[in-house]
C-alpha cells in the first residue's frame, strides 16, 4: 500500500511538472467557458447543466489523448522498471496510472467549480440537480479513462490505441439510442444494449435522479477495465 | 502491395450503415422507420464479416489472452457474470435517487396509492428524435411509476415503424399516452402532458402524473352531474368566447363525468350546480331549489354579486346571509386588479386538498356571512378586504365602515356535507378556468360531495426557472475571466515549463 501512495505521489509530481498538462487545461478550460458564456448571455439561467453534457462529451475525445503513452516505448521502460525493480505489483501500477489521470481529470473539472461560484452568487441554482451532474460526470470521466487505458494496455500502435479508443468511446455513448434502433423481435437487444450505454446513466445524473443501479453500472465500467488492465499487465 | 480482404470491406460496410443510422435517427425530423431497418442491415453485415473471419478472430482471443494467467481471465468473465447478475437482481425495485430540489422526477404518495388500487396498462407513442426532451421527461416518468408499479404494464410505439396502431388509436399529438382499463379506454395528448407550450412562467411543466391518475378516474367515472343554467336561453353558457362555459363542460367530460345541461331542475339526486342569475330568480323555481336542498340533495350554488337576496328563506334557515356586494381585497388582488381575488384557504376539506402554488383566481366576486356551526369556510379573503357598496359613488373604493362590511369575508361556504355555496360564477368561465386552482376547486367541491374527496385533482409538476441577477458589466467581467484569464493563465503555465525545460536541456549540453 505504502509503494502505491509513493507511486501515485511520484506520478502525480511528473503529471504537474508536465507543460503538456497546462496545455490541455488550457484549451478544455476554453471549450467550457465559450458553452458557459453562450448560456449565460442566451438562457440566463443560474443553471450549468449543458456545459456538464459538454464536459462529458468532449472528454469522449480528450481521455483517449491522455491515455496514449501510458504503455507505449519510454512509459513501457519505466512499467518495467517499476515492477521488476522496485517490485511494484501490476495491479498498483495501474492503479497509479488511474490516479494520476484522475486527479488530472479534477483540474479539468475545478472549471465547473468556478462557474457553480459564479451562479451561486448571481443566482439560486439547485444544488442538489448539481452534485448530482458533477459526480455522474466524474464517474463517466472515469469510465473512459479506465476503458481508454485498457485499450492502450493491448496495443503499443498510438494510431490504433487512439482510434478504438474513441471508436469505442463513441460506440458506447451511441448504445443508449440502442431500443431506438432495434424494434420489433430485436427490442430486448436494444434494452440490453442500452443497459450497457456509459451515456444512458449520464443522463439520468444530467436531470438530477438517478438509481443505483446506474451508479453500480458506472462503477463497473470503471472497475472492470482497469481489472482486466492489470490482467494484461502482466503479459 | 496486398488487397484487403473482402470481411474488411463488409467491417468498413458495417460501420458506414451504422453511423449513417445513428445520423439519420438524431437529424431526421418526419416519421420514418429506416434507421431501424440499416440498424437490422448492419447486424446482418457484421454477422457476415464475423463468420468469415471466425479463424483470424480465434486466434486474436488466444493471442489476448497469451500473456496472462487462464486463471486470470476465468476469473475476470466469473466477475463480470457475478456483477451483471447483482445489477439485474439489484433492478428489481429498486427506488430512484431524486436530487433536484424540485422533486421533479418522484411521484406523489398519494398517487401511488390511487394508481395502485387499479388495473390499467398504458401504450406510450412517442418518436425519440422529434421531441427529445420531452421524450426524456416520460421515459424517466413511465420508469418511476414501473418501479412503484411493477404491475402496470407500459408498451412503447414508435409511429413511424408502426403507423397502424397509432391510427387505429387515434393518435393526432406526439408523444401521447393511451390508458387502459378494464372496458375503456383514454388518450392523454401532448398538451395534457405538457401543458400548451410545454413550458410556463414558472418553468417546464410536466403534468404526466395528474394527467394519468385523472384518466384513471375519468374509466371509473361514470357520474351524471347536471348544470342548471336558469338563462340558458339568453346566455352565451356553452359559448366558446372567454365568457363562455364550454371548457368546463369538457373538463367534466375528460373527467369522466357525464353532464347534463339544463334549464329546469332535475328530480334526481345526483350532484347539481346550479348558476343563480344576478336578477332575481323566478318564485317557482327558487320554491323548487329551497325543497332539493331542504331534502339534502347534493348541490352547488354558483352567486353573482347581486343587490338581489336569492333563495332568501333557505339562507334565513340555514343561517347564512350573501352580502352581494363585491368585495375588495388590496391584500389580495391579482396583477393590480381590485377585481380580482386570489383568496386563502380556508378549514373545509375541499381548501386542505388545495395547493398555494396554485392559487384560485376569482374575478369580482361576493361573499356570505355565517355563524352556523355547520358552516365551514373554504375560501376567505384578507383581513384587509371589505364587501365595496357601489351605491357610494366613488371610483377608487376605500372602505366606508359604516355601510360597509370589513373582511376577512367567507368566499365560499361548504355547509354540512351535501351543500357548497361559491360567491362567483366568473372563475369557471372559459378566461379563468385554465388556472389550475380553479380547476381543482371545483373538481374537488363535485368529489366531496360525491363522498370521494380521495379523487381530487393531483397537481402538475414543475422544474422552476432560477433566473441569475447579474448586472451586465459584472457579467462581461466574469466572462472574461473564465474566457480569456484562467485559459491564458494555464497555457502561460505550460510555456514556462517548456521554456525551462528547454533551457535545462540547452545548458546540460
Amino acid at each position: 500500500m505504502n509503494q502505491f501512495f509513493l507511486l501515485s505521489a511520484h506520478l502525480l509530481r511528473v503529471q504537474i511538472s508536465s507543460s503538456g498538462t497546462y496545455y490541455i487545461l488550457g484549451a478544455f478550460w476554453l471549450l467550457l467557458a465559450y458553452i458557459f458564456s453562450l448560456s449565460m448571455v442566451q438562457v440566463r439561467q443560474a443553471n450549468i447543466i449543458p456545459v456538464f453534457w459538454w464536459a462529458g462529451f468532449s472528454s469522449l475525445f480528450l481521455i483517449p489523448i491522455l491515455c496514449l503513452n501510458t504503455y507505449l516505448k519510454g512509459s513501457v521502460d519505466n512499467f518495467f522498471t517499476l515492477q521488476r525493480t522496485l517490485g511494484i505489483s501490476t495491479a498498483s501500477i495501474t492503479l497509479g496510472y488511474f490516479v494520476q489521470r484522475v486527479v488530472l481529470l479534477l483540474l479539468l473539472d475545478s472549471i465547473l467549480a468556478i462557474q457553480y461560484g459564479f451562479l451561486v452568487l448571481y443566482g439560486s441554482p439547485d444544488h442538489g440537480l448539481h452534485t448530482c451532474a458533477f459526480l455522474g460526470l466524474l464517474c463517466l470521466q472515469m469510465a473512459y479513462l479506465s476503458v481508454s487505458l485498457f485499450v492502450s494496455s493491448l496495443s503499443k500502435d498510438r494510431i490504433l490505441t487512439m482510434m478504438t479508443s474513441v471508436g469505442l468511446l463513441l460506440g458506447l455513448w451511441l448504445l443508449s439510442y440502442a431500443n431506438q434502433l432495434f424494434s420489433g423481435i430485436l427490442t430486448p437487444l436494444g434494452q440490453i444494449l442500452r443497459k450497457g450505454s456509459l451515456y444512458y446513466p449520464f443522463s439520468h445524473f444530467l436531470s438530477g435522479a438517478f438509481y443505483p443501479t446506474e451508479l453500480l453500472s458506472l462503477c463497473i465500467w470503471i472497475f472492470f477495465p482497469l481489472w482486466l488492465c492489470s490482467i494484461q499487465g502482466k503479459r | 502491395m496486398r488487397f484487403p480482404r473482402f470481411s474488411f470491406f463488409l467491417l468498413c460496410l458495417f460501420c458506414a450503415i451504422l453511423l449513417f443510422a445513428f445520423t439519420l435517427l438524431l437529424t431526421s425530423t418526419a416519421p420514418t422507420d429506416l434507421p431501424a431497418k440499416l440498424a437490422s442491415l448492419s447486424l446482418f453485415v457484421l454477422a457476415l464479416a464475423m463468420t468469415l473471419e471466425a479463424p483470424l478472430l480465434t486466434r486474436g482471443v488466444q493471442q489476448l489472452g497469451s500473456g496472462a494467467n487462464t486463471r486470470d481471465w476465468i476469473r475476470s468473465l466469473l466477475i463480470l457474470v457475478f456483477l451483471i447478475f447483482f445489477l439485474m437482481l439489484l433492478e428489481r425495485g429498486e427506488r430512484l435517487m431524486d436530487f433536484s430540489e424540485d422533486g421533479f422526477h418522484q411521484l406523489r404518495q398519494s398517487s401511488i396509492r390511487f394508481l395502485a388500487q387499479r388495473k390499467f396498462s398504458l401504450t406510450v407513442f412517442a418518436m425519440r428524435n422529434r421531441d427529445a426532451e420531452l421524450y426524456g421527461i416520460l421515459e424517466r416518468f413511465l420508469e418511476v411509476l414501473q418501479t412503484h408499479l411493477p404491475q402496470a404494464s407500459v408498451r412503447w410505439i414508435d409511429p413511424s415503424t408502426q403507423p397502424t396502431q397509432a391510427r387505429e388509436s387515434g393518435i393526432r399529438t406526439l408523444p401521447s399516452i393511451l390508458v387502459q382499463g378494464e372496458a375503456d379506454t383514454v388518450l392523454i395528448g401532448r398538451s395534457q402532458l405538457f401543458g400548451n407550450m410545454g413550458k410556463t412562467a414558472r418553468g417546464r411543466a410536466f403534468y404526466g402524473e395528474s394527467a394519468l391518475v385523472e384518466a384513471v378516474k375519468s374509466l371509473e367515472n361514470s357520474q351524471v352531474v347536471h348544470l342548471l343554467f336558469p338563462e340558458l336561453g339568453k346566455g352565451p353558457f356553452l359559448d366558446l368566447s372567454a365568457g363562455g362555459y364550454s371548457q368546463f363542460v369538457q373538463l367534466l367530460k375528460s373527467q369522466g363525468f357525464l353532464p347534463s345541461i339544463s334549464e329546469t331542475l332535475p328530480s334526481t339526486s345526483e350532484p347539481t350546480l346550479v348558476f343563480l342569475p344576478p336578477r332575481k330568480i323566478p318564485l317557482p323555481l327558487s320554491l323548487e331549489l329551497v325543497k332539493r336542498i331542504q331534502s339534502g340533495a347534493k348541490t352547488i350554488l354558483f352567486f353573482e354579486p347581486s343587490p338581489h337576496q336569492p333563495l332568501g328563506e333557505l339562507s334565513r334557515e340555514m343561517e347564512w346571509e350573501y352580502l352581494g356586494f363585491p368585495v375588495v381585497d388590496p391584500l389580495r388582488n391579482a396583477g393590480n386588479e381590485l377585481s380580482f381575488l386570489l383568496p386563502h384557504f380556508g378549514s373545509h376539506p375541499i381548501a386542505a386538498r388545495l395547493d398555494n402554488h396554485f392559487p384560485v383566481l376569482l374575478p369580482g366576486t361576493s361573499a356570505f356571512l355565517s355563524n352556523s356551526p355547520r358552516a365551514q369556510p373554504i375560501l376567505r379573503s384578507s383581513s384587509f378586504s371589505w364587501a365595496e357598496n357601489p351605491s357610494g359613488g366613488s371610483k377608487n373604493p376605500v372602505f366606508n365602515p359604516e355601510s360597509e362590511r370589513k373582511g376577512p369575508l367567507d368566499l365560499a361556504l361548504g355547509i354540512g356535507e351535501n351543500l357548497v355555496l361559491l360567491a362567483d360564477q366568473g372563475f369557471l368561465s372559459n378566461e379563468f378556468l385554465p388556472h389550475p386552482g380553479n380547476q381543482a376547486l371545483i373538481l374537488n367541491s363535485l368529489y366531496f360531495l360525491s363522498g370521494r374527496l380521495e379523487r381530487a385533482s393531483a397537481y402538475p409538476k414543475f422544474i422552476s426557472e432560477r433566473p441569475l441577477q447579474v448586472p451586465e458589466q459584472t457579467r462581461r467581467n466574469w466572462i472574461a475571466l473564465i474566457l480569456f484569464l484562467l485559459p491564458l493563465s494555464a497555457w502561460c503555465i505550460g510555456g514556462l515549463l517548456s521554456f525551462l525545460r528547454w533551457r535545462e536541456q540547452y545548458s546540460s549540453k
